[in-house]
């Protein structure tokens, strides 16, 4: 991301005047902020005779977040996600299945049109969802020093611990931020600081 | 100004700026229990005061629990008498919430405070419908009696110059207090919540409240009912309204007049919000950041919304900074 500064601020030294900045809230009502929910989109869904594709899901997405997937049994195949991003732009990611683990994705999808699932291996079922990861509007940079301050709150009260960030400068639904506390469907506000 | 523009095109953010609340020292002064006003005796609670023959000063008063909804006054009265038989008579009748005593006619020791105080607690009145410990409507299962003088070493028979046909209950009625030469108030340094203590003696405590009038922080008339304290128990109940002003109190009667309640003000600061949910803040003490505040919230009345800092104030400058919608 890039920015200006807003304007000039005086102080007491006449040649020095410090950076005006601004400040962007993004709100995440308490539907959005729902809880992570490990089968929200397939609930012990069967692993199917062949790849196939799947279509329909338990629910829609809450918000930009991050898909989860796990497996009942042995699967290590590849499940492939596509859907949009926070900027309604397309996007698909492969995550590769780690059987009874907790598989997570690094990508945050407003909306999941379709996940493709890979060949079964016995009779296995699979409850793909979302995690707690929500999706940043910035495409943030690398350098730690080059990003904007984040603070949260969680139903109004201030993160002790600030959220972690998750950085791409090129793929805006790679940029994630994942409050210290778990989301609970309460509002979260993410304040930036730029 | 109201937009910030962001990597994603469809997804601007919401522009907020900051807002900056400044106590100054003298504002942001310690919380004090007695701040507002010194500990005052409670007024007498609702008592009937029965006297005995061997003297006006062998009395013996009858005090009700103290209570804001049913007063005994005008509702329960007292008959004093000797009885026939050295025995101790108590009796009742529900529908005039006459309590007649017949006091054992030559041995005071049947007569003490202790044995009436439980021969009345355990009364069951005449009457269709009458139960145990109810008079007339009104409670008579706490009442508690304290002998004055000699009662319980020389009463056997009712007073020969004061009537004791027909005694009233009084008193209970509690205090409506105003500033004045008298009582002096002092004024919350800023809009704050206020506090009510009990001390004392603390078996004279009821479970009463305090209540306040005054001002918020925008000069608009309230009012609360502050907690209600716990029977026989010393502590300091808070309210909830940040007071700019108080003008008047109302203190109730207790359970005795051994209890004192002194006003003061907590640490919770009014704020010149009606948030209805809560908002970002930080606040500084003495330009220190400080962990998050406790903060409440009302949509409705201004003097709901208030913010208590993780640190005890200690008369140095508080600071609040708000994050708040470019309007």
């Amino acid at each position: 991301m890039s920015y200006k500064p807003a304007g000039l601020y005086n102080t007491d030294v006449v040649t020095k005047p410090v950076y005006l900045g601004k400040i962007g809230r993004q709100t995440l009502s308490a539907a959005e902020a729902v809880a992570l929910d490990a089968d929200g989109l397939l609930a012990e869904e069967a692993l199917p005779d062949a790849a196939a594709d799947y279509t329909t899901f338990e629910h829609d997405m809450p918000y930009a977040r991050n898909i989860t997937a796990v497996c009942s049994g042995t699967q290590t195949g590849d499940m492939v996600v596509t859907g949009t991003n926070i900027d309604d732009v397309a996007i698909t990611e492969t995550i590769t299945l780690t059987s009874t683990d907790t598989a997570t994705g690094t990508k945050a999808f407003r909306t999941v049109t379709n996940i493709n699932l890979p060949i079964k291996v016995g009779t296995e079922t699979i409850n793909v969802g979302w995690g707690d990861k929500i999706g940043v509007p910035f495409m943030l940079s690398a350098t730690a020093a080059d990003r904007p301050i984040v603070e949260a709150t969680l139903d109004g009260v201030i993160e002790t611990t600030a959220p972690a960030l998750t950085a791409d400068a090129d793929e805006l639904e790679k940029n994630l931020i994942d409050l210290n506390s778990d989301l609970n469907g309460k509002e979260v506000c993410i304040y930036y600081y730029v | 100004m109201g937009l910030i523009q962001t990597d994603a095109y469809n997804f601007p953010l919401e522009g907020v700026q900051v807002a900056r609340m400044v106590f100054t020292a003298a504002e942001a002064a310690a919380a004090s229990t007695t701040a507002i006003m010194a500990a005052r005796a409670a007024t007498a609670p609702c008592h009937a005061t029965l006297v005995a023959a061997s003297a006006e000063t062998d009395i013996l008063t009858i005090n009700f629990v103290a209570t804001q909804t049913d007063t005994p006054v005008g509702k329960v009265s007292f008959v004093l008498d000797a009885n026939s038989s050295n025995a101790l008579d108590v009796s009742g009748v529900d529908s005039t919430g006459v309590i007649t005593i017949k006091l054992a006619n030559d041995t005071a020791a049947s007569n003490t405070a202790a044995l009436i105080q439980e021969a009345i607690q355990g009364l069951t009145p005449s009457g269709e419908g009458a139960v145990e410990g109810t008079i007339n409507g009104i409670d008579i299962s706490g009442v508690v009696c304290v002998a004055g003088g000699n009662w319980d070493t020389a009463a056997v028979a009712e007073s020969t110059t004061t009537d004791m046909t027909d005694v009233q209950c009084t008193g209970g009625d509690g205090e409506t207090i105003i500033p004045d030469e008298t009582v002096l108030f002092h004024q919350p340094p800023c809009a704050r919540t206020i506090t009510a203590t009990a001390a004392g003696t603390q078996n004279d405590t009821g479970a009463v409240s305090v209540i306040v009038y005054g001002t918020n922080i925008n000069d608009e008339v309230i009012s609360e009912t502050l907690p209600a304290f716990v029977v026989n128990t010393s502590a300091t109940k808070t309210g909830s309204k940040a007071f700019k002003t108080i003008t008047s109190v109302f203190l109730p009667s207790h359970d005795g007049t051994g209890a004192t309640v002194s006003l003061g003000y907590s640490d919770a600061l009014g704020v010149p919000f009606m948030f209805s949910k809560k908002p970002y803040i930080r606040a500084t003490l003495n330009g220190v950041i400080e962990n998050a505040p406790t903060v409440v919230v009302d949509a409705d009345g201004i003097e709901k919304n208030t913010v208590d800092l993780a640190s005890s104030l200690n008369g140095t400058e508080v600071c609040l900074y708000w994050l708040l919608p470019v309007a």
